[in-house]
């Protein structure tokens, strides 16, 4: 009986502390969403409530109307994704070389690769600045592309090769003895078998572009190229700063990235735990 | 002859290697090698705002220039008090989650997925979110201490020197607890469970578990982990220069904005650079020891 009360007791326990830590985890993403819904009266309301008494989508409509949002969203999407594709390209064939040949310094390219990751950012932006302006890829898509590609490339490479690493090399063999060279062994078995890991880091890619603020501030100036994280950081004014608007613009930016996650979780999921493990 | 038969096809023929790493290794080395080795050089010399060249050298002048600079010192000052802070909590706060997800329990997928949401959220959405939580005037935490009684009037948090870097450690910490929950969760579920069992058999309490099951198999992920997010966090840039630009008066600086605002709001890109070198050798000592140790391993 004792022992049964006590397993309870604990189980209760368990319960009862991660509800509230999943509470507390979950409320500031709640908040925005609720407030993007609301309108200013209740907004400021000095007893707010967790939902909004009127549903309204002012806020969508005046981040459309009013700050032409659609525009950022667009370039976030292309240069996202591009970023994206770029990446992969070049991050499948070196994890694939890294991990399935022998040459000299492959310690070191693999070593480098993870040093990359702990650069701080504003000592390589300041070059990468001057750079582009003086190459003309200042202030242009293809710019902000290349420059992305300092995270998204070492990134990918690290996790495909460490993925690689794990798949049996018979098929390649059989492939490579049948006369395959190595670009059509990759095209033809590589990649569809890796397929789901290469997903997975398609995926971490596209998140980090989306987000992406300081380079995207400093290398494109004009409003036409903007993206959606520097427009956001730019809807705060001096003084007034229009809180309905701006959560609003923070919802949209979350939403692509929430519903990929959940939609891709198993994937990502292994993806970080094997990026914390393998390095 | 047999140990050459036993070769692979494909390692033999290592210089499809170079084809196949040459255009990455290439883009990696112009976009991250270059810009770092020239980043350094450029602390030492002199040089037009926005321009490629060099003027002359000016040996150790940015160094000692910042030696002089109180905003300099505060914001490394505040760098590793703010590392320190929000690594220690991410890891703690991360660890006991873990251990409550790692109890056999109905629903624990989904508290699983839903734990992950804080990390999942882009940065400049939590920044945001956060900063209107924080409003002096209408924000949801200000509204919430005075109901309770906690406090008698607003709290200006993102705009008192006393705790604007206090209340973003907040933020980095709430932003980065899913992803140590989740990285050791998978660990302790890799975790012999037949020697939970032994240890019950023999008397032992939970205290004796953790002790001797449970912190030997979470060892060697926790210091890959707090290594990891140590330069994560020194090197992090969004939150502090969405939430507090590093004010009110410098109070929330960090390096990574200091050298940001350096080279292109005070335009000073040379003594920029010199901070970025600071910020460098301070990252070098956890990478160092995070390479040294996944090597030791291995």
């Amino acid at each position: 009986m004792n022992k049964k009360r006590k397993i309870i007791i604990d189980k209760s326990f368990t319960y009862f502390a991660i509800t509230v830590i999943t509470a507390l985890l979950n409320f500031p993403f709640l908040w925005m969403l609720t407030t993007s819904l609301k309108d200013s009266v209740e907004m400021f309301s000095a007893n707010p409530t967790f939902l909004p008494k009127d549903l309204t989508f002012t806020n969508y409509i005046a981040l459309l109307k009013e700050y032409k949002f659609f525009t950022y969203f667009k370039n976030s999407v292309i240069v996202s994704i591009s970023t994206t594709l770029v990446a992969l390209l070049f991050a499948t064939f070196m994890a694939y070389g890294i991990s399935r040949f022998k040459f000299r310094g492959k310690n070191v390219i693999s070593s480098s690769l993870i040093l990359t990751q702990m650069f701080p950012l504003p000592l390589i932006i300041i070059t990468i600045y001057v750079t582009f302006v003086k190459l003309g890829l200042f202030d242009t898509r293809l710019g902000l592309v290349i420059a992305y590609c300092t995270f998204a490339l070492p990134f990918c490479t690290m996790m495909l090769r460490s993925y690689f690493d794990g798949l049996p090399v018979e098929l390649e063999e059989a492939a490579a003895i049948d006369g395959c060279g190595p670009f059509s062994t990759i095209f033809r078995i590589v990649i569809p078998l890796a397929s789901p890991s290469i997903v997975a880091m398609g995926l971490f890619a596209f998140i980090l572009s989306w987000q992406e603020l300081m380079m995207s501030m400093t290398l494109v100036h004009s409003t036409a190229l903007r993206t959606m994280p520097v427009a956001i950081t730019m809807m705060v004014g001096v003084r007034n700063i229009m809180w309905g608007p701006l959560m609003a613009a923070s919802v949209i930016v979350s939403i692509p990235v929430v519903i990929l996650f959940i939609y891709f979780q198993k994937y990502l999921i292994s993806g970080m735990t094997m990026g914390a493990v393998k390095g | 002859m047999k140990p050459k038969r036993k070769r692979s096809v494909l390692q033999s023929k290592s210089r499809y290697a170079y084809i196949l790493i040459t255009p990455g290794l290439l883009l990696i080395s112009l976009i991250m090698i270059y810009p770092l080795v020239r980043g350094v050089i450029s602390s030492f010399f002199t040089q037009k705002a926005a321009s490629m060249h060099f003027e002359k050298f000016a040996g150790l002048r940015y160094y000692i220039e910042l030696i002089g600079d109180k905003t300099f010192i505060l914001s490394i000052k505040n760098s590793i008090l703010y590392t320190f802070v929000v690594v220690a909590v991410q890891y703690f706060v991360g660890l006991a989650i873990a251990l409550l997800l790692n109890k056999n329990f109905k629903g624990r997928g989904i508290y699983r997925s839903l734990i992950l949401i804080p990390w999942v959220v882009p940065g400049i959405s939590a920044a945001m979110t956060w900063k209107w939580m924080y409003d002096s005037q209408n924000g949801i935490i200000n509204q919430i201490l005075m109901k309770l009684g906690f406090i008698t009037e607003n709290i200006d948090w993102l705009g008192s020197q006393s705790t604007a870097l206090w209340a973003v450690m907040v933020t980095s910490a709430w932003k980065a607890i899913p992803f140590v929950a989740i990285v050791l969760l998978a660990t302790l579920q890799q975790v012999d469970q037949g020697l939970y069992e032994a240890v019950k058999i023999d008397g032992g309490t939970i205290l004796h578990e953790f002790r001797y099951i449970t912190l030997p198999g979470i060892k060697k992920i926790s210091i890959t982990t707090i290594l990891l997010e140590t330069i994560w966090t020194y090197n992090q840039f969004d939150l502090i220069f969405i939430m507090t630009k590093g004010g009110p008066a410098n109070s929330s600086m960090i390096a990574p904005v200091y050298t940001y605002l350096t080279s292109f709001s005070f335009f000073k890109m040379n003594k920029a650079a010199a901070i970025g070198v600071i910020s460098l050798i301070i990252v070098s000592i956890p990478a160092i020891l995070y390479i040294h140790y996944n090597k030791k391993e291995d």
